[in-house]
């Protein structure tokens, strides 16, 4: 085992890949460090897996270079990683708690430990009974958390969960992100990618952000928020009032006394209500609207993006 | 090169989960209690239709007065043949071979009876368990003197009673002159029971045989002795050594090593086709089951194909292991019940070279397939996909089993010379050459040669195995593979 003399866990480094002369990947640069819960967001077709197939290990990259707990990936870090692939799967044949025990085993744990542990997540995550069923007799929803469970029986130190709420009902969908937080309280480091904003938005420390195999961010959310165009709610009877927002304003609609006001980029909110104290107009109500990771993405990727999962929320 | 270290563990561990996926699926339970299963069928149905037969009453009305008890004592005879032919069959696998002497004489001076004295002595069990089945075909005397009257009997309208149980007549056989010739007729309601009249029609035949003969003053007898004795040719080999038992002469023993040869060959070749079309369903259902992304973030492609490789080996021979346990019930029998000849045959084609080099052919055609099979799953993504993909991998094995019978009959046969060279069919070829001496040097080529394969066979299924198990595969994703990695027309 290679120790990290790197201050991150991954560190992708410019790295690029084509497939047929396509290029899926395009210069992607960013960095995991230990502790943090990383969104790895894009639409569809981003280059997301390829990125996260590239750490791994599990493809090359064309150029650029990946660094896994400071080495190259592959063979150094088994053991040490958990991985949730996008395309999901377990072996059908054979008990839930065998399928887990198994890539446990591979992961490095002993058998016996293996099984208990499986036994005990099974337990834990609402699968008692299914641990001794058939995987392929298991609802999809059930066997998809199998294999999570499968991904994780072995307490990795750094987690890589492609869409992984893809395909959850949103019971199993808060489950799944409760299942997140505790990994991450036991200081374990975390990276999922995911096209659908709003679970980013409650779990992560760190959003990178992916269109057509470019990354177009990478930052806290904080910083990822401050893309999202700003709102202001507020309702006046003063007549005046358009025109004391309008400098202020890319964007103003109103509906009989209440306005709604988007906010240039240089503007705060503190400005708004500078300029109406000023001009001594009557407020009734001022309400600034919290920005949207969804905003934010729409944003920075574009008007052009058609796979934005804002439909898919929990 | 990283790709070929290896974990043990978890190489193990791929391969007992292939192992131990397979070995619990009733599939694998029917293909390997099979032969057993069909042996024992083939053993007991012909015993259950005959015990449950029922005893056949027929009778001979014959008007002439000549032929009837003739007829009646030839099924006697037949009988009595039939049973010392399959005591003597039995007594194969019964009876030692320091005893064979003995039992045969008790057979022919003593009889049936003395035989099986003799079987229950030198194998109880055996003997005790084996009933010989005996023939259901039983005449009566006729019940009435004319057909009219007897054909009440043949519908079954008119019974009759024998040891106190009432009876139908299965049949008459009735014999008479007419025009002056004899003639026969069988009148049954069951026309597919033909046993009768097949007996009728050999003594019948007989009789014309013998008439003819005596009529020259010959006898049959006599026909039979001097043809036993007339001159037949022996078969000598240079090659041979003199001082050997039968000299210089060829006999059956000596060409029995190539049997066993073209055996081995066959057995190689179901293995091959057996673990190879395993590995492709192997491959093909954890593709549709999508796990082996989820393997790969734990485990170097090497171990997957090797571990792979190993769990189907394991299974293979399970799944072998009842004809493999029968071969060597066979291999045991012949040496302790068979004609000495046959032991030292089978002795004989157990030399040092085939002990050597049957393992090593064995090995290195089934990863040589073996490798070529999971490739082949590995792109596969279904079962339609499979089998396309499998199609000319099954012609080039079938084509390969043609050196089975070529190094039977013309094991010197440069065909054969020339399998031995091209990587598919040299694991079968080289092994059934072995009997015939090949240059040392040529068969350490084959080995060579297959190594040479097997490693270039290794090294593009490996590639093949990550393209398709990280693309999604298909038929066509095969030609873009080929242009990108063997044309190394690069885009990456």
């Amino acid at each position: 085992m290679l120790k990290n003399t790197s201050p991150h866990i991954l560190d992708v480094d410019n790295v690029s890949k084509s497939f047929a002369g396509k290029p899926a990947v395009k210069n992607v640069s960013f960095t995991v460090a230990p502790g943090e819960i990383v969104g790895f967001l894009g639409p569809n077709g981003a280059g997301k897996t390829t990125t996260l197939r590239m750490a791994l290990g599990l493809i090359a990259p064309g150029s650029g270079s990946v660094k896994l707990f400071g080495g190259p990936p592959g063979p150094s870090a088994f053991g040490r990683v958990g991985f949730l692939p996008e395309e999901r799967g377990m072996y059908g044949k054979i008990k839930a708690r065998n399928g887990i025990a198994h890539i446990a085993c591979l992961n490095g744990m002993k058998r016996r430990d293996a099984l208990k542990q499986a036994d005990d997540m099974l337990e834990r995550y609402g699968l008692g009974d299914a641990k001794h069923k058939k995987i392929k007799t298991l609802s999809k929803g059930m066997a998809q958390k199998v294999q999570l469970i499968a991904a994780i029986a072995h307490d990795p130190e750094f987690l890589i969960l492609d869409e992984p709420f893809s395909g959850l009902d949103p019971v199993n969908q808060k489950l799944l992100e409760t299942m997140v937080r505790e990994i991450a309280d036991r200081g374990r480091t975390i990276i999922f990618s995911t096209h659908v904003m709003e679970h980013a938005e409650r779990l992560c420390d760190k959003i990178v952000l992916l269109s057509q195999g470019e990354k177009i961010f990478d930052g806290t959310l904080k910083q990822a928020l401050a893309h999202a165009p700003r709102r202001l709610e507020i309702e006046t009877p003063d007549a005046k009032a358009k025109t004391v927002f309008m400098p202020l304003a890319d964007q103003i609609t109103r509906d009989g006394d209440t306005y709604k006001i988007e906010l240039r980029p240089d503007k705060e909110a503190r400005h708004v209500l500078a300029a109406s104290v000023k001009a001594k107009l009557n407020l009734i109500r001022f309400e600034p609207e919290k920005a949207s990771l969804h905003e934010a993405f729409v944003n920075l990727v574009g008007p052009n993006v058609k796979h934005v999962g804002k439909g898919e929320k929990s | 090169m990283s790709a070929f270290l290896i974990s043990p563990r978890r190489t193990y561990l791929i391969a007992r989960q292939d192992f131990i996926g397979y070995i619990k699926t009733w599939g694998f339970w029917l293909t390997a209690l099979g032969p057993f299963l069909g042996i024992l069928f083939g053993i007991m149905a012909p015993l259950i239709m005959s015990k449950s037969e029922p005893t056949r009453y027929a009778s001979i009305l014959d008007e002439t007065g000549l032929h009837a008890n003739a007829i009646e004592q030839l099924l006697v005879t037949e009988n009595n043949d039939g049973m010392k032919a399959a005591l003597r069959e039995l007594a194969k696998f019964t009876v030692p071979q320091k005893n064979k002497d003995a039992f045969n004489k008790a057979l022919d001076e003593q009889g049936i009876e003395a035989a099986k004295n003799f079987m229950k002595q030198t194998s109880p069990f055996l003997a005790k368990n084996i009933n010989m089945p005996q023939s259901k075909l039983v005449f009566i005397p006729p019940p009435a003197n004319n057909m009219d009257k007897l054909k009440p009997y043949v519908l079954g309208t008119e019974k009759f009673d024998i040891e106190g149980e009432t009876q139908t007549l299965s049949g008459v056989l009735h014999i008479f002159d007419k025009d002056g010739e004899t003639k026969a007729e069988f009148w049954s309601t069951a026309s597919t029971k033909n046993d009768l009249v097949r007996l009728a029609n050999r003594y019948f035949t007989n009789q014309a045989a013998n008439t003819y003969l005596e009529a020259a003053g010959l006898n049959r007898a006599e026909l039979r002795k001097i043809r036993k004795n007339s001159v037949s040719v022996s078969t000598f080999n240079p090659e041979k050594q003199a001082n050997d038992a039968d000299g210089q002469k060829v006999t059956g023993k000596d060409r029995i090593p190539y049997i066993v040869a073209a055996g081995l060959a066959v057995l190689l070749w179901l293995t091959v086709f057996n673990g190879a079309y395993m590995l492709l369903m192997s491959m093909v259902e954890e593709k549709i089951n999508k796990v082996l992304e989820m393997l790969l973030a734990t485990t170097r492609f090497s171990e997957i194909f090797l571990g792979k490789l190993l769990g189907v080996a394991a299974l293979t021979l399970a799944t072998l292991l009842p004809w493999i346990i029968l071969g060597a019930i066979g291999f045991y029998g012949a040496a302790q019940f068979a004609d000495g000849a046959v032991a030292d045959g089978l002795a004989k084609a157990m030399t040092t070279e085939m002990l050597i080099f049957l393992p090593i052919f064995f090995i290195l055609g089934y990863v040589f397939y073996g490798s070529i099979f999971i490739a082949l799953g590995a792109l596969a993504e279904s079962l339609q996909d499979a089998s396309t993909l499998m199609t000319p991998m099954v012609l080039i094995l079938t084509a390969c089993i043609i050196v089975v019978p070529i190094g039977i009959t013309y094991p010197d046969s440069p065909v054969l010379t020339a399998a031995a060279w091209f990587p598919f069919s040299a694991p079968f070829a080289a092994i059934i050459r072995l009997p015939s001496d090949p240059p040392l040097w040529e068969t350490i080529g084959s080995v060579a040669v297959l190594i040479a394969s097997c490693i270039f066979v290794v090294w593009g299924s490996s590639r093949l195995f990550a393209h398709g198990v990280l693309t999604g595969g298909g038929t066509a994703s095969v030609k873009a593979w080929f242009s990108r990695v063997v044309l190394r027309k690069k885009n990456g």
